[in-house]
């Protein structure tokens, strides 16, 4: 039943970008509370003597004043993670084949991550970029954080074509903290050079997630009949035969996916492929898991 | 194959409509934005396929209905030729003269001998059909394609007596190449007479394709001597007043003296020699005809010597009666009429009735049973047993007459017919003026004749409400438009009512040349004498029952003493057909009997042949059609040929609904499952 809150189609019916958020992660996390494996909140790990140079917000002065000692008190989520979305606006990611674009689901998962973080304490930040980089929201803790991240993540809209070389150049300038880096986008490049943009990103220490949206019927297209179809990007036309869209484009976007996670895989790069017209429930639970590698 | 409206056949060219919807349309269709054309590659393949037909069945379905709707109003037809030679083989059509011409010498043989012959040159995928045409055409045989069937039927065939018309045969001809959509090959069997050629060539034209070939068994004319006509009373009452003329004929004859013979029950009873201008006519007078009471077989014979014998004598029969009585009540004061009725009557030439005048009083016990009709001249009021006796006889079936004249009362009525008299008038010639008989009705018996009536003046006339009506009929009128002579149906009997006298007093009817024939029609129809012929032509036709007859059998006995009617037909049959010559009894079960004289139509005694000028026209007509067949107009293609217009929408239809259900299939596919 809450597995019916993650799917796109219902989520599309929600206006309000925080409530998606909301209604995604309480959906996930009711979930996850029947889970043993994975833990997720500010739970108490242990208690540590003090040393120097400890910061002193974590002493528990409720214990020194009863034992006169000075310990720490520890807790499980305590980390300095930063998460930083980039989230790809370009013209493809405005494609759909039924009511939810890749870019609407691109903005849920978006959504529903900042939400996570902040719920984490996480600072978390935002990049909109197609060909250039149109938003940027520095990662922060701070109050109005969210808000920031969720209108910028709203005032999101479809831009021109895709060139990662251009804002991933940029990116590097903005990560001056390591932390966990997600893209997302349909990455209509070769695996190459994603793979060969996008792994600079590691260098700062950074875990790097490669969210790939892609609507089913990019995946498998189905004509019944010859078609005309028209490049959203540069608006290029070419008759497509239902045949060839049967056989060869499907056997290439195949290749392309096995090459993308390879390569992806080659560059340390976390690579989910991710259906529009599936729930979002497994990028949720690949960050988490991710978060939880980082501790 | 052709096409009764062509020019339709232009809008065959609105198949271009499917092939810009179906080809050009969709090659131009409307580009579907995808994400990235990164994957796809432009094939010529690709391109191919594309331009293939998208629903190759819809497509043709809707070229073929566009197509098929101008085909079908440029009305397309096969020719009668075609379908022929799709049935295979020829239609022929062998028409054999049995008229009574046919009966000199061995004509009849010769021509069934040269129509077997050509029956026998049919091939095996010929039909072919047996006609005579002596008299109205008949079918001897189906069309068939069975040479033994044709030949029995030719066989078969006797000699008659009715009149040949290529008129006829040309019809039978028409009407076959008609209802079998077919050209036709006809051969005729005749000898060529003049007088079989209808009035109006155009009665004998054929139609498109016919192909005739005239097979003369004359090749020309033979001298004929004939009795044409013989003119005789019907009913015989005074032998010694009887006059018999008989018209002796020659064709193609030298002129010559012909010995004339009146035979009267097999006897002969006069001869008489009489010259014969060459190739003309002469008329033989007979002043008495002794034959007994009752119905006699005459005959006027002459001696022909020549080659058709058949035609050398005239039947007609004549019935010895007594004259019958007629009753003449006339007013006290009325002594004119009894003696200008009387004359007249007695100046007929058959003197069928005797008069018997009394005066109104005299009349009063008179038995009016026993007369053959009554006049009641000017008579006043009647008594009323004289009246009663009257309506009884009129309702019977009696006949009887009125005039109004002096003695007629304003505000009483016309004896047993019930009209009211509303007033009598008598003109003052220096203050108006004198009134004549006007619109005369010719069909009514007693006007029949057509006699001149303007010499009659009216001067006294009765005023009589006589509403017209189906009982009521109005045969004449006076200038001012009131009824002069009036027709009143009482039972089964009339009365007939004059709106004068016949004086010299009320009008000068008595004294001018019509008056004789008026009243020998008015008493011969009043006494029943006109009513029966007793001379027809072979192929005319009798009245076998009145409608008082109309459960009385009758019985025919024909030349050899045959019975001619079947049981049901003697119980039913209201009219017969004189197949032949000769006399022919008709009898009635209620005692009325009557003997037909049946002669040949003399125009069968010339023996004329038709020129050669004439039979190459009637050939030329329906080649000559075939020729100018594409010159004819539109409905004389239609009348020839077969129309496929009708197969054309049916297909239409069919196509129609073929086309709905599959593009109902394509529209609910395409919005249901095709992705872009």
């Amino acid at each position: 039943m809450l597995q019916r809150f993650l799917d796109p189609a219902v989520l599309a019916s929600i206006s309000s970008l925080d409530l998606v958020a909301k209604t995604v992660v309480d959906g996930f996390v009711a979930g996850l509370h029947r889970s043993p494996t994975f833990g997720f909140s500010q739970e108490f790990a242990e208690y540590r003597q003090y040393v120097e140079g400890d910061d002193l917000r974590h002493v528990d002065w409720n214990v020194f004043a009863r034992t006169e000692r000075i310990y720490l008190k520890r807790f499980k989520g305590e980390t300095n993670s930063q998460l930083l979305i980039l989230l790809d606006t370009s013209a493809s990611m405005t494609y759909t084949s039924s009511t939810v674009t890749k870019l609407d689901y691109a903005r849920y998962i978006a959504a529903s991550l900042v939400y996570m973080a902040s719920q984490q304490r996480d600072a978390a930040g935002l990049i909109v970029f197609d060909d250039d980089v149109k938003n940027y929201v520095a990662p922060s803790t701070r109050q109005g954080q969210l808000m920031r991240l969720l209108h910028a993540i709203e005032k999101a809209e479809g831009g021109s074509r895709t060139d990662f070389a251009k804002p991933f150049f940029h990116f590097q300038q903005f990560l001056h903290r390591r932390g966990i880096v997600v893209v997302l986008s349909d990455f209509y490049e070769e695996p190459e050079t994603i793979a060969k943009v996008i792994e600079p990103l590691r260098y700062h220490g950074n875990e790097v997630v490669l969210f790939h949206l892609l609507d089913p019927n990019e995946v498998a297209p189905k004509f019944r009949d010859p078609v005309l179809l028209q490049d959203v990007e540069d608006d290029t036309a070419m008759e497509v035969s239902p045949e060839y869209a049967r056989n060869e484009y499907r056997a290439k976007i195949k290749h392309h996916l096995t090459q993308l996670a390879d390569k992806a895989a080659a560059a340390g790069l976390e690579y989910v492929f991710m259906d529009t017209s599936k729930p979002l429930d497994p990028a949720l639970r690949n960050y988490l898991a991710i978060r939880q590698r980082r501790r | 194959m052709g096409f009764l409206a062509p020019w339709f056949l232009a809008g065959a060219v609105a198949v271009g409509l499917p092939i810009y919807v179906h080809l050009l349309r969709q090659y131009r269709q409307k580009p579907v934005r995808f994400s990235s054309l990164m994957f796809f590659e432009r094939r010529t393949q690709s391109s191919i396929k594309h331009r293939r037909l998208k629903y190759l069945l819809l497509f043709a379905l809707r070229c073929a209905f566009i197509a098929l709707l101008a085909l079908a109003f440029a009305r397309p037809y096969i020719h009668s030729a075609t379908i022929a030679k799709a049935n295979g083989g020829r239609t022929m059509l062998f028409g054999i003269d049995n008229s009574f011409s046919m009966r000199q010498g061995d004509r009849l043989s010769r021509a069934k001998e040269e129509a077997r012959a050509e029956i026998g040159k049919m091939r095996e995928e010929d039909r072919g059909q047996v006609v005579t045409f002596g008299g109205p055409a008949k079918l001897v045989t189906e069309m068939t394609q069975d040479k033994g069937a044709l030949l029995a039927a030719v066989g078969a065939i006797e000699p008659g007596d009715d009149t040949s018309s290529y008129a006829e045969i040309s019809r039978v001809i028409r009407s076959t190449a008609e209802s079998l959509k077919a050209d036709v090959e006809a051969h005729i069997f005749t000898d060529d007479q003049q007088s079989s050629w209808p009035a109006a060539f155009a009665d004998a034209r054929l139609d498109d394709g016919t192909k005739l070939t005239v097979h003369p068994v004359a090749d020309k004319a033979i001298p004929n001597w004939t009795v044409e006509n013989v003119d005789a009373p019907r009913r015989v009452f005074d032998t010694k007043k009887v006059r018999t003329v008989a018209t002796i004929a020659g064709y193609n004859t030298q002129d010559g003296t012909r010995k004339v013979t009146l035979i009267a029950n097999g006897k002969a009873i006069e001869s008489k020699e009489v010259k014969v201008p060459a190739g003309g006519r002469a008329a033989v007078e007979f002043l008495t005809l002794d034959v007994p009471y009752g119905l006699t077989r005459c005959e006027v014979r002459i001696d022909g010597a020549d080659a058709f014998p058949q035609d050398d004598h005239w039947y007609f029969s004549v019935e010895r009666a007594d004259p019958k009585p007629a009753l003449l009540v006339h007013g006290d004061n009325d002594s004119a009429s009894p003696l200008y009725v009387r004359t007249a009557l007695e100046s007929f030439t058959d003197a069928a009735f005797t008069l018997d005048s009394q005066s109104t009083q005299q009349a009063t016990n008179a038995n009016v049973s026993k007369y053959a009709f009554v006049i009641l001249s000017d008579a006043g009021p009647l008594p009323a047993k004289l009246e009663e006796s009257l309506d009884s006889y009129v309702r019977a079936g009696g006949d009887i007459f009125v005039t109004l004249g002096r003695n007629a009362t304003p505000g009483r009525k016309v004896p047993v017919a019930g009209l009211l008299i509303t007033s009598l008038h008598t003109i003052s010639p220096d203050s108006e003026p004198v009134q004549t008989a006007t619109r005369i009705d010719n069909s009514y018996p007693a006007f029949g004749k057509g006699e001149n009536w303007d010499g009659v003046q009216i001067f006294q006339y009765a005023t009589v409400q006589a509403p017209e009506g189906p009982d009521t009929r109005i045969a004449a009128r006076l200038a001012n438009g009131l009824p002069l002579f009036i027709d009143r149906k009482v039972g089964e009997g009339h009365v007939m009512i004059f709106a004068s006298a016949f004086d010299n007093f009320a009008n000068n009817l008595p004294l001018q040349p019509v008056w004789l024939p008026f009243l020998e029609q008015t008493t011969h129809e009043m006494g029943g004498v006109g009513s029966a012929r007793g001379n027809y032509k072979v192929g005319s036709y009798v009245d076998l029952r009145t409608a008082k007859e109309r459960n009385v059998p009758v019985t025919i006995i024909g030349p050899g003493d045959k019975r001619l009617l079947s049981l049901a037909e003697s119980a039913k049959a209201t009219t017969f057909q004189f197949p032949s010559e000769g006399f022919f009894d008709i009898r009635r079960d209620n005692g009325r009997e009557e003997l037909a004289a049946v002669n040949a139509d003399r125009r069968e005694s010339d023996f004329t042949v038709l020129s050669a000028d004439t039979l190459k026209s009637w050939k030329n007509t329906g080649i000559a059609s075939r020729s100018e067949a594409g010159a004819s107009s539109s409905r004389d293609k239609r009348d020839d040929n077969a129309e496929l217009w009708f197969y054309a929408l049916v297909l239409l239809a069919i196509l129609a609904l073929a086309e709905s259900y599959i593009g109902n299939r394509h529209i609910t596919a395409g919005t249901g499952k095709e992705a872009a």
